[in-house]
């Protein structure tokens, strides 16, 4: 279960009018209810996107840039809308989530599971929830995008490390 | 009165014609800014403008030295972790040090909000998300442009070219230090991520820089502003 941002058709509109004066929102970043990643990455698979989750710690500098500076860059935000949706894990947090492969536990503790330490990590999931990429640190839109299109894109799968394909300029 | 209702009510304002543009909010790119400066002289929206582009560059700024702080006091307490007294003290005068210039930095972010909504009459409450692009190629510079202002231009563009290199090589180090630090944890990453902070703030100054001096130019021969940055 899940609440969405979603703006009515009225407000997309206005919104659309003010795009030039208001930063533009992360469209693609949801908050779920119950942080039940398996039936997340089948709902999100049935619409053709993958999650990716953000794993971060209240106060560290770099997931603030994240969400300020590239979640709302214009082309990042059309793009992830459109391919993704983006969920947020306190590394430090209590909250209860089932975790892709199905265990639940408190998202510190996946988190651990996970070997979360620096922080942003960006962990993107194929549409069948197996971890796809785990980036750590903070992704400029440039870096973030071709993430995004080595994941969507499948190129994952074909064994290509995210560094060999950054470096072939794909 | 949420702020995506009032910039609903406002954009809807300003289609119909019911409103001042001059009532908007923080306005995201630089033509959008000289388009609510219709009103002014030239000479009034360029040194806004310039104040725009310093604005634009603080916010990167603010976060640049920030990210110094932190790291700075998470320092401080691995050291304290490690029993390393001395290292303790060194990071602890960092902390300090770095959280007055974090203090400088926010108080000129704040500033420079204050004085453009002074010149302008416009809201910059809101964050700037992103700085303005500088092109990829450098387009002539059109007839008539004076002298002065074209060897700034020739300057200006040496410190986009510069700052472009410094940005894609930092991008390349810091992802192959993410897939270090992923494999055995020996990388500092947060170094790495503060480096590409800063070669981001350069890169927003020399961005600015030079769209400042093309509208400076266009002023120079009678286009308007928002047509000279528009096709940059």
């Amino acid at each position: 279960m899940r609440i969405r941002t979603l703006m009515s058709a009225f407000a997309a509109l206005v919104v659309a009018l003010a795009l030039s004066v208001m930063p533009a929102a992360a469209d693609f970043k949801i908050e779920p209810l119950d942080y039940d990643f398996p039936s997340e990455v089948e709902a999100a698979a049935a619409e053709g996107k993958n999650i990716v989750i953000m794993f971060h710690l209240n106060g560290c500098p770099y997931c603030d840039k994240m969400r300020k500076r590239v979640f709302p860059h214009p082309q990042v935000n059309a793009f992830y809308s459109e391919k993704f949706y983006l969920i947020e894990v306190n590394i430090k947090g209590d909250l209860d989530v089932t975790t892709p492969e199905g265990e639940a536990m408190a998202e510190k503790d996946y988190a651990e599971k996970m070997r979360v330490r620096a922080t942003p990590v960006i962990l993107f999931l194929s549409k069948e929830g197996a971890e796809a990429l785990k980036l750590t640190g903070y992704q400029d839109p440039e870096m973030f995008m071709t993430a995004g299109r080595y994941v969507s894109s499948d190129a994952f799968k074909d064994g290509t490390s995210f560094l060999d394909y950054v470096r072939a300029g794909r | 009165m949420n702020r995506m209702v009032k910039a609903a009510l406002l954009s809807f304002g300003v289609a119909l014609g019911l409103v001042s543009p001059a009532w908007a909010e923080t306005p995201q790119t630089d033509v959008a800014f000289v388009e609510q400066l219709a009103a002014k002289s030239t000479e009034e929206a360029l040194n806004a403008l310039a104040l725009y582009y310093d604005l634009h560059v603080s916010e990167i700024a603010v976060q640049a030295v920030r990210e110094q702080n932190v790291g700075a006091f998470l320092a401080v307490e691995r050291a304290k972790e490690d029993g390393d007294k001395a290292e303790a003290e060194r990071q602890t005068a960092l902390f300090e040090s770095t959280g007055a210039a974090l203090a400088a930095a926010r108080q000129t972010n704040q500033d420079l909000r204050r004085d453009l909504a002074e010149m302008t009459g416009i809201g910059f409450a809101d964050d700037l998300a992103m700085a303005p692009n500088a092109p990829d190629v450098l387009s002539p510079a059109p007839d008539g442009a004076p002298t002065e202002l074209l060897k700034a231009r020739a300057t200006a563009w040496g410190a986009v070219e510069t700052a472009r290199v410094n940005v894609r090589h930092m991008r390349m180090k810091l992802l192959e230090d993410q897939e270090a630090y992923d494999q055995n944890r020996e990388v500092k990453i947060g170094d790495s991520m503060r480096a590409m902070t800063r070669v981001e703030v350069d890169m927003a100054r020399a961005a600015c820089d030079l769209r400042l001096i093309d509208a400076r130019i266009a002023a120079a021969i009678g286009k308007p502003l928002a047509e000279a940055l528009s096709g940059l």
